[in-house]
């Protein structure tokens, strides 16, 4: 993509423990490529729904977990990736949050939510990655 | 720089506990978030969680929220949010939550 400033993807154990050490590469990330402190915010409400999903329960053994971002125009892309079982966590629940009734809200759907309301894009694919089948997860934000 | 996630519990007006919580409530402050909320709000009959200086709130800190707000009615309780703002605001009205719960905007108006 013209204008595009693509980092490499990044390969962390898939261990709470690299949690905080992923959060600050993202956010380094993002700094340079000029995403607003408020847009950062947003960033992280995405990021940690979705690497948190991965390292909780991607994997029952011992994996990896691939992260990328990219700069892209007006935009800040971070693309998930993992070897994990197949699972698209954008089908949690189509309908839009307000649309369902307080008393019927899992506590755990907020997340999927708020990825889908903060990210101007959220695209899933399952897909041959690092040789194999992957579940690839791709984030676009506003930088302002 | 980053406030530090630092937790306190004090009086308010008319007989209403103060949690202040600053900071994040994310997945790594959760627990203890909830355990802190949880033995204030069971101790107390009216609890308000002060978010004047709470600066990220993730969906973990709304399952918090949501937990403790169950807790509270089913004990009797009442348990409600105050001065959010920025992003902690946003989250809150894009979830819903700001319908689940009395926001209110100052402590003097806690009745």
């Amino acid at each position: 993509m013209a204008g595009a400033k693509s980092g490499s993807w990044q390969r962390y154990d898939a261990d709470m423990k690299w949690y905080e050490h992923i959060r600050e590469d993202v956010l380094a990330a993002a700094e340079v490529a000029g995403v607003s402190p408020r847009q950062q915010l947003r960033l992280e409400l995405g990021f940690e729904e979705i690497l948190v999903n991965i390292i909780s329960y991607a994997y029952d053994y011992r994996g990896f977990v691939w992260v990328k971002t990219a700069e892209e125009g007006d935009c800040f892309r971070i693309e998930f990736a993992d070897h994990g079982k197949p699972f698209d966590p954008l089908v949690k629940d189509h309908r839009p949050l307000e649309e369902i009734p307080l008393e019927e809200r899992e506590p755990g759907g907020y997340g999927i939510f708020l990825v889908k309301k903060n990210f101007k894009l959220a695209e899933y694919k399952y897909e041959e990655m690092f040789g194999q089948m992957a579940n690839h997860l791709s984030l676009l934000l506003d930088k302002k | 720089m980053a406030k530090e996630f630092l937790q306190k519990e004090s009086s308010g007006p008319n007989d209403w506990t103060v949690w202040s919580v600053s900071g994040r409530i994310d997945m790594v402050t959760a627990d203890s978030a909830y355990a802190t909320g949880e033995d204030i709000v069971l101790r107390n009959v009216k609890t308000v969680l002060d978010m004047t200086d709470m600066e990220y709130l993730s969906s973990a800190g709304l399952r918090v929220l949501l937990r403790l707000n169950k807790l509270a009615k089913k004990n009797g309780k009442t348990f409600t949010l105050a001065r959010p703002s920025g992003i902690v605001k946003s989250v809150l009205e894009d979830s819903g939550m700001d319908a689940l719960f009395t926001i209110y905007t100052s402590l003097e108006e806690l009745d």
